[in-house]
Order: C-alpha cells, then sequence, then structure tokens
C-alpha cells in the first residue's frame, strides 16, 4: 500500500490555504466553461496557460485539472434546462434530462447529473492511484519502438476510428503533423521549414496553436453564425432540490454502469469523453426496454446517471494515461501536456519518478477538486444556469480579448499575432466544414514523439524496419489498432447504428 | 469539440427566416474544396523546404527530411480525396450542406478584422487602445449594435487588464501612442 502513503503525501503538499484557492478556482471556472454552450475546458485551460507562467508548477496544475472536470460537470446544466448541451459530451446527457426537466424534475436531473459526474470522477482518480504507478513501471520499460507505436495508435485512433469521417479526421491530422515540423530538427539541428524567419526557428509555440485553434477558431465560427441561432427556452428549476429515496436507488446503479464504461474509455485516444457517454446512454436504454415499465423518452433518471458518470470516469482515467504514459486522449489532455511541458516536465513512465512530490499532489488535488466540485453544483446548479443569460457578444469579446493577451505574454512577438490569425482562419475554415480539432493537438502534441522515435529506433537497430515489431508491446498494440480499423470498416459498411442515429436526431432538433 | 449552439443573445438580429430555396453556386455544400485546397498549399510548402533544407551533418536513414515527405505525401493525398469527394457530391446532399454552412459572412469579417487590426498595429497605438478597438469590433460583429457601450466596456476590460498584468503580475503591455501622455 506503497501508494497510499504518497497519496497522504500529497494531500499534506496540497492541503495548503493558497492551493485551496487554486482548486477552487479552477472549479468555478471549469464549471462555468462547462455551463456556456461553445466554450470548452480545452480553451480555458488554452486561455489560461500563457497566463500561469509566473505560477509555482504544482498551483497551475491543480487549477486546470479542476477545470478540466469541471467543464464535465457544468456541462450538462445547459443541455437539461435548454436542451442546448454545453459541449457534445453532454449530448447523451440532454434526452432523458430535458424532458425530465419539462415535466418539472429540473432539480432532480441537475442533481442527478452532479452526483454522477461526481460518482465517475472519484472511482477512475481512485483508480488512477492504484494503477497508474505500476502503468508507469511497465512503460519504463519502452523504447523508441514501443512509443512509435504509441504514437501511431493515438493518430489513427483518433482520426481514423473515432472520427465521423476518416477523410476529414486524417486532413485534421495531417494539419497538425505539418505544424509540427516547422523549427530546429533536434538530431542535426537543422533549419526545418522556417523559411529564413529566426522567429520560426523555435518552432511554432504551443501556446500560439492551441488558442488560434480553440479559441479564434470558435470566435468566427460564432460570428458565422449570428443570425442563423434557434432560440432556446429556459426551464426554471424550482420545487424540491433533493433525490428521493426511489429516485437514488435507481440512479444509483447507473451511476456504477456509467463509470464502468466510462473509465476504459480513458486510456484509449477516442477524443474525449462523447463516445462513452453514448455508450452509456443506449446501455441503459435497452437494459430500459426490459424493465415492466420502461421510462426512457419520458425522462428516465438512468438516461441522466449514466452519460455523466461515464463522461467524468473517462475525464479521471486520461489523467492516469497522460501522468504514467504521456499519452493525451482528449483536446484537454493534450493541452494538460503542454501545460507540463511549459513547466520542464515530461509526462510518462519518469515523471512518477523525478516529479513524485508533484503527481501525487496533483493526484490529491483531483480528488479535493471532485469534492469540491459536487458542493458547488449540487445545490446551486440553478444559479450556474443564470450563466446563460449573459450576452454572447460580450463573452466571445472577452475570449477574443485575453486570447491575444496571452499571445502576446508568451513572446511579445508579431510573428506569433500573425500566426494566430492564420490558424485563427483555418480552425475557422475547417469547423465550418466539420473537421475535427482535436486531432491536430494530438499531432502537434505528438508528432516529434513519433518522429524522433522512429528515427531513434532505425539509428538504434542499423535501419531494420522488423525492429517495430520486435517486442510483445510493440506487438499488442499494433493489433489493437488493426482490430480498431477492422471495427470501424464493419461499422461503416453496416446501416446507421441506433445512437447514431439518435445523435443525429439530437443535432437536428438542436439547429 | 463542442456543438455550438447559441442562445438568443442579448441585441442579437433576430432568427433570419428560412431562405427560400435558390440555385446552387459551384461552391456551396463543398466546404471541403477550401480544405483540400489549403492541404495541397501545405504538400506544396513541404515539398519546397525540403528540396531547398542545408541539411547539417548526417540524419540517418529519414534525417531531418523523411517525415516532411510523409506528411507532404499524406497531406496531396487526402487534399485530392477531399477534393473529389466535394465534386461528386449530388446536388440534393449539397443543398441540406449549404443550409449547414451557411454563413454570415459580414460577423466574421469584422471580427476578423479586430484580430487582424490588433496584430498588426499593438506596438504602434498600445494595448489600451487596440484591445478595446478589438473588443467593439468582436461585440459588434457578434450582433450588438450598442457601439457606445460595447466601447465603454472593451476599455473597462482593456484597462483592467493592463493594471492587473503590468501592475501586478509584471507583464509588459505596449503603452504605444498613449505612452507620451
Amino acid at each position: 500500500m506503497e501508494q497510499l502513503t504518497h497519496l497522504l503525501g500529497g494531500f499534506g503538499a496540497v492541503l495548503t490555504p493558497m492551493n485551496l484557492v487554486w482548486i477552487t478556482l479552477g472549479a468555478f471556472l471549469g464549471t462555468a466553461v462547462g455551463v456556456l454552450p461553445g466554450l470548452g475546458s480545452a480553451m480555458a485551460v488554452a486561455l489560461l496557460l500563457p497566463m500561469t507562467f509566473t505560477l509555482d508548477p504544482l498551483a497551475a496544475l491543480i487549477m486546470f485539472s479542476g477545470v478540466y472536470f469541471g467543464g464535465l460537470f457544468g456541462d450538462s446544466t445547459a443541455g437539461i434546462l435548454m436542451n442546448t448541451p454545453g459541449n457534445s459530451t453532454a449530448i447523451a446527457t440532454t434526452f432523458e434530462g430535458h424532458r425530465m426537466a419539462r415535466s418539472g424534475r429540473a432539480p432532480q436531473a441537475l442533481a442527478t447529473s452532479a452526483i454522477g459526474a461526481f460518482t465517475g470522477g472519484i472511482l477512475a482518480t481512485v483508480l488512477v492511484v492504484f494503477f497508474a504507478p505500476s502503468m508507469a513501471d511497465l512503460a519504463t520499460r519502452f523504447g523508441p519502438g514501443e512509443y512509435f507505436a504509441l504514437a501511431l495508435f493515438a493518430f489513427v485512433a483518433i482520426s481514423a476510428v473515432v472520427s465521423e469521417s476518416p477523410l476529414k479526421g486524417l486532413a485534421a491530422l495531417a494539419f497538425g503533423l505539418g505544424l509540427a515540423l516547422v523549427g530546429t530538427d533536434q538530431s542535426t539541428g537543422t533549419a526545418r521549414f522556417t523559411f529564413g524567419m529566426p522567429a520560426l526557428f523555435d518552432g511554432i509555440s504551443i501556446v500560439v496553436i492551441t488558442v488560434a485553434v480553440l479559441a479564434v477558431g470558435e470566435v468566427l465560427y460564432a460570428a458565422g453564425r449570428v443570425g442563423h441561432r434557434g432560440a432556446h427556452k429556459l426551464i426554471p428549476s424550482a420545487g424540491r432540490p433533493w433525490l428521493s429515496g426511489r429516485e437514488f436507488r435507481a440512479a444509483l446503479p447507473a451511476w456504477l454502469r456509467g463509470a464502468g464504461i466510462g473509465i476504459p474509455f480513458g486510456i484509449i485516444p477516442a477524443g474525449g469523453a462523447e463516445v462513452p457517454t453514448f455508450l452509456a446512454y443506449s446501455t441503459e436504454r435497452q437494459l430500459d426496454k426490459r424493465r415492466r415499465k420502461p421510462m426512457f423518452g419520458k425522462g428516465a433518471i438512468q438516461g441522466v446517471a449514466a452519460p455523466e458518470a461515464a463522461g467524468n470516469a473517462t475525464a479521471g482515467s486520461a489523467m492516469g494515461a497522460l501522468l504514467s504514459l504521456g499519452l493525451p486522449t482528449s483536446a484537454t489532455a493534450a493541452v494538460l501536456l503542454a501545460a507540463f511541458q511549459q513547466y520542464g516536465m515530461q509526462p510518462g513512465p519518469l515523471l512518477f519518478e523525478r516529479n513524485g512530490d508533484i503527481v501525487w499532489a496533483l493526484l490529491a488535488g483531483l480528488l479535493l477538486a471532485t469534492v469540491v466540485l459536487l458542493v458547488i453544483n449540487l445545490p446551486f446548479a440553478p444559479l450556474w444556469a443564470k450563466l446563460l443569460l449573459l450576452p454572447q457578444s460580450y463573452l466571445y469579446a472577452g475570449i477574443t480579448v485575453f486570447a491575444c493577451l496571452g499571445v502576446y505574454a508568451t513572446g511579445a512577438n508579431k510573428t506569433d499575432l500573425v500566426l494566430m490569425c492564420l490558424l485563427g482562419v483555418l480552425a475557422f475554415a475547417m469547423r465550418r466544414t466539420g473537421v475535427p480539432l482535436a486531432p491536430v493537438l494530438i499531432a502537434v502534441i505528438l508528432g516529434p514523439l513519433a518522429e524522433y522515435s522512429l528515427r531513434d529506433a532505425m539509428a538504434n537497430s542499423g535501419n531494420d524496419p522488423l525492429t517495430l515489431v520486435g517486442s510483445p508491446i510493440t506487438i499488442a498494440l499494433y493489433s489493437l489498432l488493426l482490430l480498431g480499423l477492422a471495427w470501424t470498416a464493419w461499422r461503416r459498411l453496416r446501416p446507421a447504428a441506433p445512437a447514431g442515429a439518435d445523435r443525429e436526431e439530437a443535432l437536428e432538433t438542436q439547429g | 469539440m463542442s456543438h455550438t449552439d447559441l442562445d438568443s443573445g442579448s441585441a442579437a438580429d433576430p432568427p433570419q427566416a428560412q431562405a427560400p430555396p435558390r440555385a446552387l453556386s459551384f461552391w456551396d455544400g463543398r466546404g471541403e474544396l477550401i480544405i483540400g485546397g489549403l492541404l495541397l498549399v501545405m504538400a506544396v510548402t513541404l515539398v519546397i523546404g525540403n528540396t531547398g533544407m542545408d541539411v547539417i551533418g548526417d540524419g540517418g536513414l529519414l534525417g531531418p527530411q523523411g517525415v516532411g515527405w510523409f506528411v507532404a505525401a499524406l497531406a496531396a493525398v487526402i487534399g485530392v480525396l477531399l477534393i473529389v469527394s466535394a465534386l461528386r457530391r449530388t446536388p440534393e446532399r449539397r443543398g441540406s450542406l449549404a443550409a449547414e454552412e451557411r454563413t454570415n459572412w459580414r460577423a466574421v469579417g469584422l471580427v476578423l478584422l479586430g484580430i487582424a487590426a490588433f496584430s498588426g498595429l499593438i506596438d504602434v497605438l498600445g494595448w489600451l487602445v487596440m484591445a478595446t478597438l478589438m473588443f467593439t469590433a468582436v461585440a459588434t460583429g457578434l450582433g450588438n449594435r450598442n457601439l457606445l457601450r460595447n466601447l465603454t466596456v472593451g476599455f473597462v476590460m482593456a484597462a483592467v487588464i493592463q493594471i492587473v498584468f503590468s501592475g501586478m503580475l509584471g507583464l509588459n503591455l505596449p503603452s504605444g501612442v498613449l505612452g507620451g501622455l
């Protein structure tokens, strides 16, 4: 039980008044961006990244994790009360959640979703505490061949397997890989694709890319939709603000099932919590059909409980994959990885040895953040919904000011600002065409890892390509990859899946 | 990523009535043409960069250029496939896509102008002026027609940021033309 000792040490480090302030601040910010449609935790962390240079690494990282978890707490509020999910991760919750709200059970839906998010987050984080160190131990045996396989796995999984259209996913991946190539080659010192501009010798700053893609692109996209939006009515959340014993007993197994579905998805680069929330939703619906009195379609509490638990469970185990393997499995995790790098730390197997104190304090901070989030969400969800009354124009104008401030603050040079404009336009074009943005971030972050592992593997083995499939770990990863591709092909040749149909229906009713 | 769905903002334009069906122009329902074109531009840029690269030392089998060639090839293939799929799309499908892609270009242009002006003039005119103007441009672009109030809110926000970041966090924001006052 070495982990418990470490974790207690982590609590000792994190339980200072200042750190508690950062956790609470992160929880508040995360809930706010989660509630507001169009803003996500990835964008919030990207905007905070340049402003936290001067902060102590632990303080910044626990705040970011609070934002990550908080985004998944808040996202269902707008979905339940207004039928406009704050994020794609809340679409599955919205089906039954909004029906509950319409039948006068809005407080119960909000409470079910907050407790669900709490259950998923706590269970996943506890599992990470116990298993991440052994996963990191396993990963210390990784050589360049294994890392190349891991990066390739992430690339193909996020762009081809889970993406709506593999072609668009691969297009996003190609943009990201291209951006990552700019700068000085680490192994030979050759200047690559800098075209004589000294400002590009250090490569394109990750802050510039994340801010441009997530914030500037989003603002342009929102501007493009002015005048084309549908109005939505906010259903007031009034009445008995707690769950009855019967409701609790109905929701409890769904919370646990949802968490069980969500946890494994955190370590698969599936682009976040969208896939597991839908899986949890359709599982509950299948189970509901066998009940004597099916509730789905009339506001079933299980349909809210399971997807919410799945969403936060995915975020929890994604933190585990990030810390122990250095593998970002969602856009937010990719931005968090950039945050670690900003403080000179490299997530992955060596992190537990080199920065053990910070890792354990961060895990303790995550558990605390989940509790703080439950406290600020369970009783106050209707108050958070008031955020939806903020004028969108000021909100987006404020985001733009912070985006430019952040990019200017990192380097105070014009090249960064010009790049921000260009990449913002690229992100706008991608959003407008339905090209996913997460593969860009994953490619920018993991591109260099893939390239240098491949080149190291070639150099170490005297250019023998068989070295890439020379260990059980690589063979396992490539087999998983092939299975994923086969599953994708099978899914596409089959008529539309029930969950997919629901989702299209949801998108139509939203628009 | 998120599926943006905006509620009606305070002073936003009323939602426009469904546009009457009209003839499809060449670009309607073919948003991928732009993405494909950009991918091809990137592929060409990578090829030019690779052929003109001044390679230092021995980089092994792949060298500093190897992955560049691979990404160029990937971008070119995906770009061509996207363009072909956009050109071969049926008119019905394009019609429904064009409705989804409908864009308020004036709003996008105004927001982009604000951001570009900030990037170009920040060193000359300073943070306070440019941040206020950019805030106003974005807020106006997003449908808030109350110019005076946009300017005021933007100015207050820019001033607070200047005080907090320059005064308390030691981040240097240019004062520009206002520096001499």
